[in-house]
């Protein structure tokens, strides 16, 4: 969608749209009057998916989740502020998301020594650099298939324990709540209303710390990877001639792709919609799958109040699985207006100024299977990631990240994970002592 | 469903923040295209943020016919005593302005404790900004930190805050700093037009050229020690009353003309001017917060018709005078000048020059010419905090150059 048909179709008014596009697909879905069983849910772009239902009669009410619990310390003091360097606000000068110690991206600490900042700040589990156990997730899923409907809802609760200076600061988040409609047998086609994945790129597929190859999310992640609350249609064409299928995932949602500690999900600031979408090709032979996408988000900013101040998001993915290796590489390129005064969930700060980043990551994982007892798996992996943003008037910083770890899963109910962060700060942001060891144990159930 | 899903939606529209104006800053990289182009050089900025009419960019930056721009002048009254400054940026939407770090090689330290600068190889020194006009978060509020220079190293070395941190040398947190990055090309220092010049000194600015992020910039730079900050690092702001009163149609308008009052503590705070002893020179006067008084009906401008162009300006604005004694209306220009443009509660002192000061007692003027006068004549319902913040340094105070000789 140009630029252009983009704002025209995001006029103030355009919420009621999406409300009609939703009643539409609801109104579809009541036509048959029951279906034998949810489709098997495609891997790709659909966002989490709960596993398809087995033969038989399953429970219409399933209770399923994770718990992970870690172990992490970062060089330093845990953030990437550096000492002496008073300039503000503190966040602007510095990444504050590179000493990641966790799957949802949590940081070793953010407190920049008493400096204002200004709401580009990630959570943190408020660790320093002192190493020190976590609870990372306690991930409670909530799924219920409606007896005689195509119609599944999902909830994904999560309890975040998390101690900082200034106290206890534990988190419950619904971290998603939807439902999702198949309206018709014959066509791979869902309808989903409510808070659920981002639509954008491929690192949302992995959100999760039981799903996550490795432990941390990429440098670009927190553009691509928010859990958004609108509406979203996924649509999947299979062409068998061809071994290769087609994927389109659109959605119309309050804060677009971005992490809810830069933009709050929960509510829409400006009255408009932020329209994202995906077009996925894959190519699945016998030995080889590739997959590609590119995906758009364009709408207003949701960390602010003013629907002119728009944000831009372009990316490409690529993912290619041969031989137990498996290849997954992103690009992304984010604009975003100045805007008013910014609100995000972490708090309100007093400008949302025009912001430019562009990144990228790849990274190599080689999945060797171990049927040894209770050792199911091990997956070595390595990731490269540049990243490469500006604020309005500020230097501009340029900084990349090696991250290399293993997985060990066993039995079908554990994982371990353990990886190693290399932040360095190439240009514009002083060098600073922001490495990180980060351990993961994962219990699923 | 659909009305269930439309009521969801709509619901998130709820308990949101109230929408506030956006941050806008202009600094003199603004100010100087709009000043340079006839047709913007008399627009007026921020015309919401609660002073009728907004600012005009002549009130910042004046060019002249061949299209030079120097700095205005704004006159003012501080304790009663006539000041002047210079302004050189306007925020609105900000609740607070930061000071920044400013950093200065040291190569020694004197046996009084202050730093010896190192100069760069031109020999002048070239302090390094942390922030750039083009930024929000600008303001020409510093910190000086001095830093040591390592071994082998030489003041021209370092053009970035970055390379300053990344060096590891010690750093010194210091005092406060004045200094307003400029835009390339010529802008001149300020001009006294007024029947005051000749009888007042105006001081002249320091011009220097600094590095951010390794690219140099032209800096104006003011007298050190002109504003504090809090923990927080906030910038404190001070009140600068602008004068406003309704015309024969009933609007309210900024009353043209009229010198503005520069407050010396926050309102109600009582606070003194800070003043250096025995210079009298002042340690305050650099971010203002633009507060409207609103005069009383009854109150008047002293517009003598030795001062024509303040007579003509009120003329303009419709706003109505009050009588003059014949003792006034024949008196040279030089003993009314003093007076002219102030506010007086009472305006039957203006029949007799000696009733015009405060200081001959029973039937003399009663001014609004201090934070004080103003907090004790009107009414806080009339005292109105607008959305506007100032940086307005000194160039004279109490008629005295600033800085001194």
């Amino acid at each position: 969608m140009s630029g252009a048909r983009a704002a025209r179709a995001l006029r103030p008014a355009a919420w009621p749209a999406v409300a009609a596009l939703v009643a539409a697909g609801a109104t579809a879905a009541a036509g048959p009057p029951a279906r034998a069983a949810e489709p098997a849910p495609a891997d790709d772009g659909d966002g989490y998916t709960p596993p398809a239902d087995g033969p038989g009669a399953p429970p219409a009410l399933s209770v399923g989740g994770y718990v992970d619990v870690g172990f992490a310390h970062a060089d330093g003091d845990g953030t990437s502020f550096p000492p002496g360097d008073l300039r503000l606000p503190a966040d602007y000068g510095v990444d504050t998301f590179a000493p990641a110690v966790n799957s949802r991206g949590d940081v070793a600490s953010t407190d920049a020594h008493g400096l204002p900042t200004n709401g580009f700040l990630p959570r943190s589990v408020g660790i320093g650099g002192r190493p020190s156990p976590l609870i990372n997730t306690v991930d409670v899923d909530l799924k219920y298939l409606a007896p005689g409907a195509p119609l599944l809802v999902f909830a994904r609760l999560q309890a975040l324990p998390r101690l900082s200076a200034a106290g206890d600061e534990t988190r419950f988040l619904v971290e998603q709540a939807f439902g999702r409609v198949v309206p018709f047998e014959a066509l791979e086609l869902a309808i989903t209303v409510g808070k659920f994945d981002s639509v954008f790129g491929i690192e949302y597929l992995d959100n999760q710390a039981n799903i996550r190859t490795g432990i941390t999310p990429s440098l670009i992640a927190r553009y691509t990877t928010g859990t958004p609350l609108g509406a979203k249609v996924f649509y999947r064409l299979e062409l068998a001639p061809l071994w290769s299928a087609l994927s389109l995932n659109v959605a119309a949602t309050t804060s677009g792709t971005l992490v809810e500690a830069l933009q709050p999900p929960d509510a829409s600031l400006t009255g408009v919609p932020v329209a994202s979408g995906r077009l996925g090709y894959e190519l699945n032979l016998a030995r080889v799958q590739v997959k590609l996408g590119g995906s758009a988000s364009y709408g207003p900013r949701n960390d602010q109040d003013d629907p002119h101040a728009h944000q831009r998001l372009v990316g490409g993915d690529l993912r290619i699985a041969l031989a137990g290796f498996y290849l997954n590489a992103e690009l992304l390129r984010v604009d975003e207006d100045a805007g008013g005064p910014k609100t995000t969930s972490q708090g309100a700060f007093p400008v949302s100024s025009a912001f430019h980043a562009r990144g990228g990551y790849g990274q190599l994982a080689y999945a060797a299977p171990l049927p040894l007892g209770p050792l199911r798996k091990m997956t070595f992996y390595g990731r490269y990631e540049l990243r490469h943003a500006w604020f309005e008037g500020f230097t501009p910083i340029t900084v990349d990240r090696i991250t290399a770890g293993v997985r060990v899963d066993l039995w079908e109910a554990l994982i371990v994970k353990g990886e190693v962060l290399f932040n360095r700060e190439l240009a514009g942001a002083p060098a600073v002592a922001n490495n990180v060891q980060t351990v993961s144990i994962v219990y699923t159930f | 469903v659909a009305a269930l899903v439309a009521a969801v939606l709509a619901g998130s529209g709820c308990d949101l923040p109230t929408p506030a104006a956006h941050p806008r800053l202009w600094t003199l990289t603004e100010l100087r295209a709009l000043a340079a182009n006839p047709a913007s050089a008399d627009r007026a900025l921020a015309p919401a943020a609660g002073i009728p009419g907004g600012i005009r960019v002549s009130h910042f930056l004046t060019a002249d016919d061949s299209g030079a721009v120097s700095l205005t002048l704004g006159e003012a009254w501080t304790e009663g005593q006539r000041s002047a400054y210079v302004t050189t940026e306007l925020w609105t939407g900000f609740a607070s302005v930061w000071v920044q770090p400013l950093y200065q090689p040291v190569v020694a330290w004197r046996d009084d404790g202050f730093p010896e600068v190192a100069l760069g190889d031109d020999g002048l020194q070239h302090p390094i900004f942390s922030v750039a006009p083009g930024s929000l978060f600008y303001g020409p509020y510093w910190q000086v930190i001095y830093f040591e220079l390592p071994p082998g190293k030489t003041a021209s070395d370092f053009r970035s805050s970055r390379q300053v941190i990344e060096s590891g040398a010690a750093l010194h947190p210091a005092g406060a700093a004045l200094c307003v990055l400029a835009p390339p090309g010529p802008i001149a220092q300020p001009t006294d037009t007024t029947a005051a010049a000749g009888s007042r000194g105006i001081g002249k600015i320091t011009t220097l050229t600094g590095w951010v992020d390794e690219r140099p910039v032209n800096v104006f730079s003011f007298p050190n020690g002109s504003f504090r900050w809090d923990a927080g690092r906030v910038v404190e702001e001070l009140p600068l009353f602008t004068f406003t009163a309704r015309d024969d149609q009933g609007d309210l308008e900024t009353i043209d003309g009229v010198p503005t009052v520069g407050g010396s503590g926050p309102i109600g705070s009582g606070r003194p001017p800070d003043l250096a002893t025995p210079s009298g020179q002042p340690h305050y006067g650099a971010l203002w917060r633009a507060y409207t008084v609103t005069i009383p009906a009854t109150a008047r401008v002293f517009a003598p018709p030795q001062a024509p162009a303040l007579v003509g300006a009120l003329t303009n604005q419709r706003l109505p005078f009050a009588p003059l004694g014949p003792e006034i209306m024949n008196a040279a220009a030089a003993d009314v000048q003093l007076w002219a443009g102030r506010i007086a509660m009472n305006p039957a002192c203006f029949d007799t020059l000696a009733h015009l000061d405060p200081a001959s007692g029973a039937g003399s003027c009663v001014w609004l010419d201090s934070q004080a006068a103003i907090e004790r004549e009107i009414d806080g319902f009339w005292i109105r905090k607008t959305d506007a913040l100032l940086t307005c340094p000194f160039v004279s105070y109490a008629d005295r150059a600033v800085p001194g000789p």
